[in-house]
């Protein structure tokens, strides 16, 4: 077995990421990819106009909590009468829980949708929120595997939020066997 | 008085104690009791709030109020600190504990385990650390065995998860045994990571703390410290801060103790974060480094029957065959954790299984014939705590070295035990979905990408971060829990633990709270 083979692949060989150096980079990648957005005529209005009315997010931008729905729609999309994360609120629960936390996760959070937004101009010419389903769920495959660790850990971080709050939802219970808590719930503490 | 909220004033509060207690884990509940029981003033100052199951802990006459209700949203939010989404900075290692009266233990699996002999050993040839042997604290484990009711898991506790491990760990021959459970009328609902509802999962919220309250200490939830108090090189009190529990957010109003003696106990990932901020103990630079966590690895099996891991006890068989790692000329072979079978609900299942769409989807439908392994591995590598700009606390753990080695074959071990127990197919938690259908798969694991965002750690036993020895350059605190720069300033929970401790720490953990206690009152500190 070999050491080097075990350690992190970061982003600059050698220099293991932290939080601050993976926001970073990635902030700097979203930028430098996103430096199209305005060729591409994407601003805040149009992402806007892809959400309900009514429907706006408190904690993360408009453009951000719009890259969050099409993620989550791809990471837990309904089938049949199963529920996936749009019909659940994931979207909004995720962009909910962090009011209650400091600045850093709504920043990693942010900086995450901002990659995976502005990544496939490279590989396919054109923002995520803008692909077909199955381009959407092969940008998705190639972050979960790819070189770069912090296109990995911004789907892992991504993944885990929605993932989590789908499946902690009751209605998603019956379809996978689990039959569920023994006593009465008490006030969500997703309610602030 | 009991345990005060801070919904329950609306003023600042000052007060004065002989002993101040910051956090109410096993470390500081042991201390806050034993103190108060001997008659002195105690204060505790709790940064998470209270919340109870089906009976109210501090008189169990009466109902609680059900907020130990099970869900694993609603309790990852109330119990865990960060809401249960705290990380390393590199996002690889989720760092679990507690944020509640009672701390960890409300979390914890109530896995029970004296310190083992070789690992005291080594605190006190390598490190320094004194009075702290087997005969020390023999009469303490006693103690704390007696108090807390901690026994053998008989057959009856085994879950169909636990039957499976148990078979797969026999059948390769590896050592294993019962896992001493802390544990009175258990009802084994299978929801111990969420807080008791029953109150039979022996915690510091149903133990000691009630104890602590009934021998008069005064413990305030909600009461976040903002700094540690000192003059002269003495310790004097702290500050806290009343947080609002709804919003999570903090609130103008203050709680300012003075007292004799100042107990820091807010845990392996707390302390030393606080000394930092206070600017105290920390002239040789030593507070916050040597952080080590036992981050766990995990591993799914896939059988044709159902195993239903989510009832049931945790873990009641485990495996001590790999607890000490094993070298070869000089170089690591295999070994070094604790494997044990692993409980999970569908909401942290979700983020472990890998891949996604309908292919997670698939896995997920398949959670009742799941079984799962984790591993706690005895870190070598050490991490680091360090302050960001805005004073939030920032976690290193690398997985590199040895700790990248043993987490490998944490992953190997944990899938052989579930192939040796009839697993139809074995899935690893990496993102890519790694796949093992028989032994020849194995080989599979020694090129698995565990790199960050590659495949997801837990990291749920602290130690390090406030180390204690003998010499005051290399270490935080010395053999008595003072620390070697600050008089009156102690330090009683995991984060004076020169390593990880190889096994569940808690027993430790309360032990040396116990040790400390008897020595604070024989030498009539207070």
């Amino acid at each position: 077995m070999n050491v080097s083979r075990s350690q992190a692949k970061p982003l600059l060989a050698g220099h293991p990421i932290t939080r601050r150096g993976f926001l970073a980079r990635s902030a700097a990648l979203g930028a430098a990819l996103g430096a199209g957005s305005l060729a591409c005529g994407t601003g805040e209005q149009d992402y806007a106009a892809l959400l309900s009315p009514g429907e706006r997010p408190k904690q993360l931008g408009v453009r951000e909590y719009v890259v969050l729905r099409e993620v989550a729609d791809r990471l837990v999309p309904a089938e049949g009468e199963k529920p996936g994360a749009l019909a659940l609120g994931v979207p909004a629960r995720v962009d909910g829980e962090l009011a209650f936390h400091g600045p850093k996760l709504r920043d990693d959070l942010e900086a995450a949708l901002q990659l995976v937004e502005w990544w496939p101009l490279l590989s396919k010419g054109s923002r995520f929120s803008r692909l077909d389903p199955s381009a959407q769920d092969a940008v998705l495959a190639d972050m979960a595997s790819s070189r770069l660790a912090a296109r990995r850990t911004a789907f892992q971080g991504l993944k885990f939020v929605t993932v989590f709050f789908t499946y902690t939802q009751e209605p998603t219970w019956p379809a996978i066997g689990y039959d569920g808590p023994w006593v009465p719930r008490k006030r969500p503490a997703a309610l602030a | 008085m009991g345990v005060i909220e801070g919904s329950d004033f609306s003023a600042d509060r000052r007060e004065q104690a002989d002993v101040l207690v910051i956090g109410s884990g096993a470390g500081g509940a042991t201390v806050a009791m034993r103190m108060a029981e001997a008659g002195k003033r105690v204060i505790v100052l709790e940064r998470g709030g209270y919340y109870t199951g089906l009976i109210d802990p501090l008189d169990p006459g009466r109902p609680g109020r059900g907020e130990l209700d099970q869900r694993e949203d609603d309790m990852l939010a109330r119990i865990d600190g960060d809401r249960g989404l705290g990380t390393t900075g590199d996002g690889q290692v989720a760092l679990t504990y507690g944020n509640c009266v009672g701390g960890a233990t409300v979390h914890y699996w109530a896995d029970s385990y004296r310190t083992p002999a070789d690992r005291l050993a080594l605190w006190e040839s390598r490190y320094g650390v004194e009075g702290h042997g087997e005969d020390e604290l023999r009469p303490h484990f006693e103690r704390i065995e007696a108090d807390l009711g901690i026994h053998p898991a008989p057959d009856s506790y085994l879950n169909g998860c636990n039957r499976l491990f148990k078979r797969g760990s026999e059948a390769l021959g590896w050592l294993g045994e019962p896992v001493p459970q802390a544990r009175r009328g258990c009802v084994k609902s299978g929801y111990c990571m969420q807080g008791c509802s029953y109150n039979a999962k022996q915690s510091m919220l149903v133990t000691y703390v009630p104890r602590a309250v009934r021998a008069g200490a005064l413990v305030f939830a909600d009461a976040r410290v903002e700094k540690i108090l000192a003059e002269n090189g003495r310790a004097t009190g702290a500050v806290a801060v009343v947080i609002d529990r709804d919003t999570q957010q903090p609130t103008s109003r203050r709680i300012e103790v003075r007292a004799k003696i100042v107990v820091v106990a807010a845990g392996g990932y707390g302390s030393a974060p606080l000394l930092l901020r206070s600017g105290l103990a920390n002239a040789n630079g030593q507070v916050g480094k040597h952080l080590r966590a036992n981050p766990c690895s995990m591993v799914f099996g896939l059988f044709d029957e159902d195993v239903v891991m989510w009832r049931g006890i945790p873990a009641g068989y485990g495996c001590m065959e790999w607890r000490l790692a094993r070298d070869e000329k000089g170089r690591y072979r295999e070994g070094g954790y604790l494997l044990m079978p692993n409980q999970l609900g569908p909401g942290a299942l979700a983020a472990f299984l890998p891949g996604f769409g309908a292919e997670h989807r698939r896995l997920m439908e398949s959670m009742p014939r799941l079984a799962s392994t984790i591993a706690w591995i005895d870190d070598e590598e050490e991490g680091e705590i360090t302050l960001a700009r805005d004073g939030s606390a920032e976690y290193a753990l690398p997985v590199i070295g040895r700790n990248a080695l043993m987490l490998r074959d944490s992953i190997k071990k944990g899938a052989q035990v579930l192939l040796a127990a009839g697993a139809r197919e074995v899935f690893l938690a990496d993102q890519v979905g790694t796949r093992i259908r028989d032994e020849k798969d194995l080989a599979k694991i020694d090129s698995v990408e565990i790199g960050p965002g590659a495949m997801s750690f837990a990291a749920p036993h602290p130690a390090g971060g406030c180390r204690m020895g003998r010499d005051p350059a290399t270490s935080v605190v010395g053999s008595s829990g003072e620390t070697h720069e600050v008089e009156n300033l102690y330090v009683a929970d995991p984060s004076v633990f020169p390593t990880a401790v190889s096994v569940d720490p808690s027993e430790t953990i309360l032990a040396f709270s116990h040790l400390l206690s008897d020595r604070l009152l024989e030498k009539g500190v207070v």
